[in-house]
C-alpha cells in the first residue's frame, strides 16, 4: 500500500455570507513537490490555507493530511503540518531563537531541534536578537524555521515572498526549492508572483474566484498550451502567403508574425519551416519556437476556464 | 498541557504584562508609606488592612483585571499569531485553558503582592509617623484571608474581561467595557441588585452582613467558572479568520 499524500482536499467549499470564497476546491499535492496556489487577490488561497489548518472551517468537502481526516482527526493531521501563513507572525518581544523555543516546547521537540532549524535557514547569527528588530526577510526565514522543526511532511506558505527585497526573493526561492530535498518535505505555497513560481513550483493549482482553474505539474500545464512560432522575415506578406499555403493560422504581432499550427509544433516544423522560407528566397531575421509563460497560460485560463482542466 | 502553560509563560518574557503587574503593588506601597508617614493612616492594624483592601477590591482589582487580561490577550492579537498557536498541533481548548490559568495565575500574584507591599508600606512608614507604633497586633491570617476571598469573588470579572480582551482584537473594546463595568460599579455600590454585578463582587466580601459576603464569594466563583467553560468552547469552536 503506497503512503498517503501529504496532502489531498476533495470538494472544498467555504462561503462567507453570499461570498462563494471557495467552489468546490479540488486538489492533490505528491510527495517531495513544490506545490504553488497561485491567484491573483481574493482568488480564495489563504481561505483555502486557513481551511487547511483548521483556523476556519469548511462549508463541504475534506481535507486529509498525510491521510489524516482533518476534521475528525485534527491533531494527528496538524501533526504533520508546519506553516507560515500571511506575514510570519511572531512575539517580537522575544528573539528568535526564543520564538523557536516557544514552539518547540509544545511540539515536544528538544533544543537540538531548534539549532538544527536555524542552520537550515541560517539565521543561527541573528537568533538571540529580538524579532521586533528584524527586516522582513529575516522574520521569513525565523517563520519558515518555526515552520520546520520536527521535519513536518507538509510545509505551508503563504506568499513567501511578500514584501521582499529583489535578493530578499532569490534567497528565498533557493530556500524553498533546497526544502524538498534537504527536510524531506513537501511545500504548499501561495503566491501571485508568477515567475517566482515559474522558478520553484513544480506543480500548480491556478484558482479563481474560489474555484480551480487547472491543478496539475507543470508540465502538464505547459502541455495543455499549443506552442507558436515567432517569426521576423521580410518580405512580409510573401511571408504570410507561404505560411497560409503551408496550414499555419498567422497573427501579426508588431514587427514579427506568430504562427500556431493544426497539429503539433516543435522543433522540427522549425527547422522544415526555417528550410522553406530559405528556398522560397525570403530573408529569415529571427525564428524561434515559443512557449506560453506562466502568466500567458493563466491569462488565458481565466478567459477560458473550459479548456484548463487536463 | 503543561508544554502549553510553559509555552504562555514564556511568552510573557519582556512583555508589558509584567510591567502592569507590577504596577499596581508599587502603587500601593508608594501610597501606604507616604499615608503612614505622615500620620494620615489608621493606627490599628486591623482597620489599616481592612481600608486597604477596600481600595484594592473596590478599584484597584477590577482595573488590574482589566488591563492584565486585555495585554495578555494583545500578546496574540498584536503580531496576529493566533494563525501560528491556533494551528499547532493540540486542542484548541487546552490552548484558550492555559491562557485562562495563566490570567488567573497572574492576579493572584499581583493580589498577594498587593497585600504584602500594604503591610511592608505601612511597616516602612511608621518609623517616621509621630506615634511610631500600631495599637494592635498584625494578624497576617486577616489580611490572607480577605485578599484570597475577593481574588476569588473577582474570578467572574476576571472571566468576563478575559473572553471580552481574547475573542475581540482591538483592545479598546476590552477597556471600554471594563472601565464602564467600574463606572456603573460606583453608581451600584449600596444597591442591593449590586451584589450580582460582577464588577462589584470583590468589594462584597467586606459587606459586614456575613451571607452577603458568602453570596459574593459563591457567585464570584461560579460565575467565572462558568464563563471560562462556556468561553473556552465557543473560542475554540469559531473560525479564527
Amino acid at each position: 500500500m503506497s503512503a498517503p499524500l501529504p496532502l489531498e482536499i476533495e470538494n472544498l467549499s467555504r462561503s462567507f455570507g453570499p461570498v462563494h470564497a471557495l467552489r468546490d476546491v479540488t486538489l492533490s499535492v505528491p510527495p517531495g513537490s513544490i506545490y504553488a496556489f497561485l491567484g491573483p487577490n481574493g482568488a480564495g488561497k489563504t481561505t483555502a490555507i486557513r481551511c487547511i489548518l483548521g483556523l476556519i472551517r469548511n462549508d463541504a468537502g475534506t481535507v486529509r493530511i498525510a491521510g489524516h481526516d482533518l476534521r475528525k482527526q485534527r491533531t494527528r493531521a496538524l501533526a504533520s503540518v508546519g506553516a507560515v501563513v500571511e506575514t510570519p507572525a511572531l512575539f517580537p518581544n522575544l528573539t528568535g531563537r526564543e520564538n523557536l523555543a516557544l514552539t518547540a516546547r509544545v511540539l515536544n521537540h528538544d533544543r537540538a531541534e531548534v539549532e538544527r532549524v536555524l542552520e537550515v535557514t541560517e539565521m543561527r547569527e541573528a537568533a538571540d536578537r529580538r524579532v521586533g528588530q528584524y527586516s522582513l526577510g529575516m522574520r521569513q526565514r525565523i517563520g519558515i524555521a518555526r515552520a520546520l522543526l520536527g521535519q513536518p511532511r507538509l510545509l505551508i506558505l503563504d506568499e513567501p515572498s511578500n514584501g521582499l527585497d529583489p535578493a530578499g526573493i532569490r534567497d528565498m526561492r533557493s530556500l524553498i526549492k533546497a526544502l524538498p530535498e534537504r527536510e524531506n518535505t513537501t511545500v504548499f505555497m501561495s503566491s501571485h508572483l508568477l515567475s517566482e513560481v515559474e522558478q520553484t513550483a513544480t506543480h500548480v493549482s491556478l484558482m479563481r474566484k474560489g474555484s480551480t482553474l487547472f491543478s496539475g505539474s507543470l508540465d502538464a500545464l505547459a502541455a495543455l498550451q499549443p506552442a507558436s512560432i515567432l517569426i521576423k522575415a521580410s518580405p512580409r506578406q510573401e511571408v504570410v502567403d507561404l505560411l497560409e499555403n503551408a496550414g499555419f493560422d498567422v497573427a501579426v504581432r508588431d514587427e514579427s508574425l506568430q504562427l500556431t499550427h493544426a497539429s503539433e509544433t516543435g522543433p522540427d516544423t522549425v527547422a522544415g519551416l526555417n528550410r522553406s522560407l530559405v528556398e522560397a528566397g525570403i530573408d529569415v531575421h529571427e525564428l524561434r519556437l515559443s512557449k506560453a509563460g506562466l502568466e500567458e497560460m493563466l491569462l488565458r485560463m481565466a478567459h477560458d476556464p473550459e479548456g484548463g482542466e487536463p | 498541557m503543561i508544554s502549553l502553560l510553559q509555552a504562555e509563560a514564556f511568552k510573557l518574557r519582556r512583555s508589558l504584562v509584567l510591567l502592569v503587574a507590577a504596577t499596581p503593588p508599587l502603587m500601593v506601597f508608594a501610597l501606604g508609606f507616604l499615608v503612614t508617614a505622615s500620620d494620615n493612616g489608621p493606627d490599628m492594624w486591623q482597620m489599616q488592612i481592612m481600608s486597604g483592601s477596600a481600595i484594592w477590591g473596590f478599584f484597584l482589582l477590577p482595573m488590574s483585571a482589566i488591563g492584565l487580561t486585555a495585554l495578555q490577550a494583545q500578546l496574540e492579537h498584536a503580531p496576529n499569531t493566533w494563525s501560528h498557536t491556533l494551528a499547532l498541533p493540540r486542542p484548541k481548548w487546552q490552548v484558550f485553558l492555559a491562557k485562562a490559568v495563566w490570567a488567573q495565575l497572574i492576579l493572584a500574584i499581583v493580589s498577594l503582592l498587593v497585600m504584602i507591599a500594604g503591610i511592608l508600606s505601612t511597616l516602612a512608614g511608621l518609623p517616621f509617623s509621630e506615634t511610631g507604633r500600631m495599637t494592635d497586633e498584625l494578624d497576617w491570617g486577616l489580611a490572607l484571608s480577605l485578599y484570597a476571598r475577593m481574588y476569588v469573588a473577582a474570578v467572574f470579572v476576571t472571566a468576563l474581561q478575559w473572553l471580552i480582551a481574547t475573542r475581540f482584537r482591538s483592545f479598546a473594546v476590552a477597556v471600554s467595557v471594563g472601565i464602564g463595568g467600574t463606572f456603573v460599579a460606583v453608581a451600584a455600590t449600596s444597591s442591593k441588585w449590586g451584589l450580582y454585578f460582577p464588577w462589584l463582587m470583590p468589594v462584597n466580601i467586606l459587606a459586614s452582613d456575613p451571607e452577603r459576603a458568602n453570596l459574593a464569594l459563591a457567585y464570584g466563583l461560579g460565575g467565572g467558572v462558568l464563563v471560562y467553560a462556556l468561553g473556552i468552547v465557543w473560542l475554540a469552536r469559531r473560525d479564527w479568520a
